[in-house]
């Protein structure tokens, strides 16, 4: 009985072994998300004060090297993704920002309404956390176990290595071995430019993702994720901003009670934060590409113009405050 | 709960755990449980079901077997009103939709006003099996092959068996019934045995069906958007998907039988090895080709009446099998189908053997059998077109259109026309290749091949060595290697999907 035990005990230990040595081995994950390690090496690399912009995928096309000329210091765009949990991936980052930097938060409208529309089903859960656990697998390996679900470490584990191995497949038989052997998500360069803004412009199609949809009453978890991020970036000596994402017009009028009442909650809680109110970012819905929270170059063109406006006036009233 | 699932590995570890380390006389009581428990974590309302079923035969049993070894009248009445019960069961559950709309719709044929109300039942997992395994205990006991169980903690149990309560294999009470009583000591070399069975099993489902099935789904359900080469590529990766996909329920069903100690019966055979279409059904779903082999082709006469007669059973046999596996037209025209290749194989066997002596083939035995096989697997492969498609109309238009575009493509490929050849195969679909993200496709289809190269490999061996472990004598490095690789396999490239069993719908 004993042999059978220590052999299988000698199996489970091999494939783990072998599984860590794959997720260990420096390569490309074959999908997009993995970019969260390519943009953590981005915010890394730049020296600071930084200009940080965190949020989900209406960031995406963000005019990063207009806003680096306006304000004068680097821009680093780590928008990825709506539905990565902001405040984890915030609470990620803050080791890496010193005093100085400025972060500006940008989340979706989606997130910051009520809990209710924004549970993720589990397949969703996974494939956001795996990426996050890239950036801090201790941290989300607890997480696990603290919450009662322990078997996703294994999942996610194998998810990873799946992707990894799925990215080595793809580029060895390409003859791009290189592109695999490359931490994050392949050909990351091709991708995002030097400040994390995405090089490819959305698709256009109509009708647009997500317009008719009527948000839920915002609640106290609206502002107490942005609260927390605040608070944070004091204890960290950093200051976090807060500006209302692009919404159409459409949208914007048909949920106009909920938006006024959240601006009112953000307004209380985060009187020195917020950088802009809800009006300022409502684009015409011909502005927009495929989804209410994605706009068009041109339409970015014009959010990144008003955010730099708002920007340099903020730090301004800053500067002439402290001084 | 479902067999590919973190839930079932927990619960069988315990279950495995729990039934060595209790005594002898207590494990049918725990397996009874266990078999419960797996059933009813689906909807605890099956197990009502279940139970009624249970009833029903145990009872019916006993009252057949109390008529004494003769096969008086009464005895006939006792075994078909329970089989009627049964079916009845089944067909309230499985058929009652299907023909309130054949009804409905023979009634407007001849304009007359029927009101066909769709109800709202839920097929129960697994029913068509063990509902099955019930008659077969009422006919055995009937016959007299078999004693009626008396003790209806064993008899329950053997009634849902966990490990193929809901897909089979279906056993025969003979083979299952006495098992339960038998005490199975702690024997390593089955444990290794059953749980290498079910990480094969687990391999075959994960990695290969689960992986076709975004194929086959991508095509099947439009098979308008796609030319016949695409079409051809589904078909056939369906035939690969539900081989994978049952032939893995079983390998697991049987290898976690086999850890507890229990022999079930084999239900696949290298079915694709197989050189004609009734040796595919002495390969395929073994135990239920067999229950309608013993249970109705035998009773309707077998292969005793005359000629026209047998053939005329056989094709009922195969109609009959194709309306167990579904309510639906497409699933009648599959067991027509199958019923017609079958008798056309008795009809066309005297003028095939002419063609293989006129063009030399049969000097060339090794050949001549693998062309059988390829012919056999082309069949098959045509046949399931009506199993998988979403409906009978569906499935005319794929196996109308199999060659469409297919020539022109060949004409192409021939004179180096790669633009056309690309535009011909551009099958992006809001950016998915055939289900697949596009930058996933490539290594989907390379880990796909590979994996099918695997089985394929398998299958040669064990149809040269034969059912034998061969694995159990090779060195212990050698079989550690297996180990380790199929488990790696399964992690590494398994696709961890909601994608259900295919048999559980039956």
């Amino acid at each position: 009985m004993a042999r059978f035990f220590l052999k299988g005990a000698a199996l489970i230990l091999l494939i783990a072994l072998t599984g860590t040595a794959i997720i260990a081995f420096p390569g490309a994950y074959l999908h997009e998300l993995a970019a969260v390690i390519n943009k953590r090496d981005m915010l890394v690399s730049r020296k600071p004060p930084r200009l940080v912009f965190m949020g989900g995928s209406n960031l995406l096309p963000l005019n990063g090297p207009a806003l680096e000329r306006e304000l004068n210091m680097p821009v680093v765009n780590m928008g990825l993704y709506a539905n990565m949990p902001l405040e984890d991936f915030f609470d990620d980052m803050a080791g890496y920002l010193t005093s100085g930097d400025i972060v500006v938060i940008v989340m979706e409208y989606q997130k910051l309404f009520s809990e209710g529309s924004n549970r993720l089903d589990e397949t969703e859960r996974i494939r956001v956390e795996q990426f996050m656990s890239l950036l801090s697998p201790g941290k989300y390996a607890l997480r696990c176990i603290r919450r009662g679900t322990p078997f996703d470490i294994g999942r996610i584990w194998v998810s990873l290595i799946q992707l990894k191995l799925k990215a080595l497949i793809k580029f060895g038989t390409d003859g791009k071995l290189n592109v695999a052997l490359k931490p994050g998500v392949p050909r990351y360069d091709d991708l995002f430019d030097a400040n994390g803004d995405s090089k490819y412009s959305f698709l256009v199609l109509r009708p647009l993702k997500g317009v008719g949809v009527i948000y839920n009453s915002p609640g106290p978890e609206s502002s107490a994720r942005l609260k927390h991020m605040v608070e944070e970036g004091k204890k960290w000596g950093f200051r976090v901003l807060f500006s209302y994402p692009p919404i159409p017009e459409s949208s914007y009028n048909l949920n106009r009670q909920q938006i006024g009442e959240l601006e009112r909650i953000l307004k209380k809680d985060l009187p020195s934060a917020l950088i802009n109110a809800p009006a300022d970012h409502c684009y015409p819905d011909g502005l927009f590409a495929d989804t209410v929270n994605h706009l068009q170059a041109g339409g970015e063109k014009i959010r990144s113009r008003k955010l730099a406006e708002e920007l340099k006036s903020r730090i301004m009233a800053d500067k002439r405050g402290g001084e | 709960m479902a067999f590919i699932s973190i839930q079932f590995i927990v619960f069988f570890l315990i279950v495995a755990v729990l039934y060595y380390a209790v005594p002898h006389r207590f494990r049918w009581a725990l397996l009874l449980g266990s078999g419960m428990v797996f059933y009813g974590s689906s909807a605890p309302w099956y197990l009502l079901l279940l139970a009624a079923v249970t009833v029903i035969a145990y009872g019916g049993g006993i009252v057949l077997e109390r008529q004494g070894g003769e096969k008086l009248p009464v005895k006939k009445v006792v075994l078909a009103a329970a089989i009627i019960l049964l079916l009845g069961i089944l067909g309230g559950f499985k058929y009652l939709n299907f023909f309130n709309s054949v009804i409905s719709d023979v009634a407007a044929l001849a304009g007359l006003n029927y009101p066909s109300r769709v109800l709202n039942f839920i097929l129960p997992i697994g029913i068509s099996f063990y509902i099955f395994q019930a008659i077969a205990y009422l006919i055995e006991v009937y016959r007299g092959a078999f004693h009626a169980e008396r003790h209806f903690g064993i008899f329950a149990l053997y009634q849902s068996f966990f490990p193929q309560i809901l897909a089979g294999p279906i056993p025969r009470p003979g083979a299952l019934l006495p098992q339960f009583r038998e005490k199975h000591e702690l024997d390593f070399e089955s444990i290794t045995e059953g749980l290498t069975r079910m990480a094969w099993g687990f391999f075959k489902k994960a990695v290969i069906a689960d992986r076709a099935a975004i194929i086959v789904n991508a095509v099947f359900d439009h098979p308008h958007d796609y030319s016949g080469i695409y079409l051809i590529l589904a078909s056939v990766l369906f035939s690969i998907q539900i081989y994978c996909d049952f032939s893995g329920y079983s390998d697991i069903a049987i290898g976690a039988g086999r850890v507890l100690g229990f022999r079930l019966m084999e239900n696949f055979r290298r079915p694709y090895l197989s050189r004609s279409m009734t040796e595919f059904w002495r390969r395929w779903h073994i135990s239920l080709s067999t229950w309608f082999r013993d249970y109705l082709y035998i009773p309707l006469g077998g292969n005793r009446v005359k000629p026209a007669r047998r053939q005329f059973n056989l094709f009922v046999t195969f109609l009959l099998s194709g309306m167990w596996h579904g309510a639906g037209w497409n699933f009648i025209a599959w067991g027509a189908l199958h019923g017609f290749l079958v008798v056309a194989g008795i009809w066309t066997a005297r003028v095939r053997d002419v063609a293989a002596r006129v063009s030399g083939l049969s000097r060339l035995p090794a050949l001549h059998g693998k062309i059988k096989q390829a012919i056999t697997f082309l069949f098959a492969a045509f046949a399931w077109i009506f199993f998988r498609a979403n409906s009978l109309e569906d499935a005319l238009y794929i196996a109308g259109n199999l060659g469409s575009g297919v020539g022109s493509l060949i004409v192409n490929l021939v004179t180096g026309n790669r633009a056309a050849v690309r535009a011909a195969t551009d099958i992006s679909r809001n950016g998915l290749t055939l289900g697949f993200a596009k930058e996933s496709y490539n290594p989907e289809m390379i880990i796909l091949a590979v994996s099918l190269l695997v089985l394929w490999t398998v299958d040669a061996v064990e149809e040269h060595y034969g059912d034998a472990p061969l694995l159990r004598t090779k060195p212990a490095a050698v079989r550690l290697a297996v180990y380790y690789l199929l488990i790696c396999g399964i992690l590494f490239f398994g696709m961890f999907t909601s994608q259900q069993f295919i048999y559980f719908r039956f």
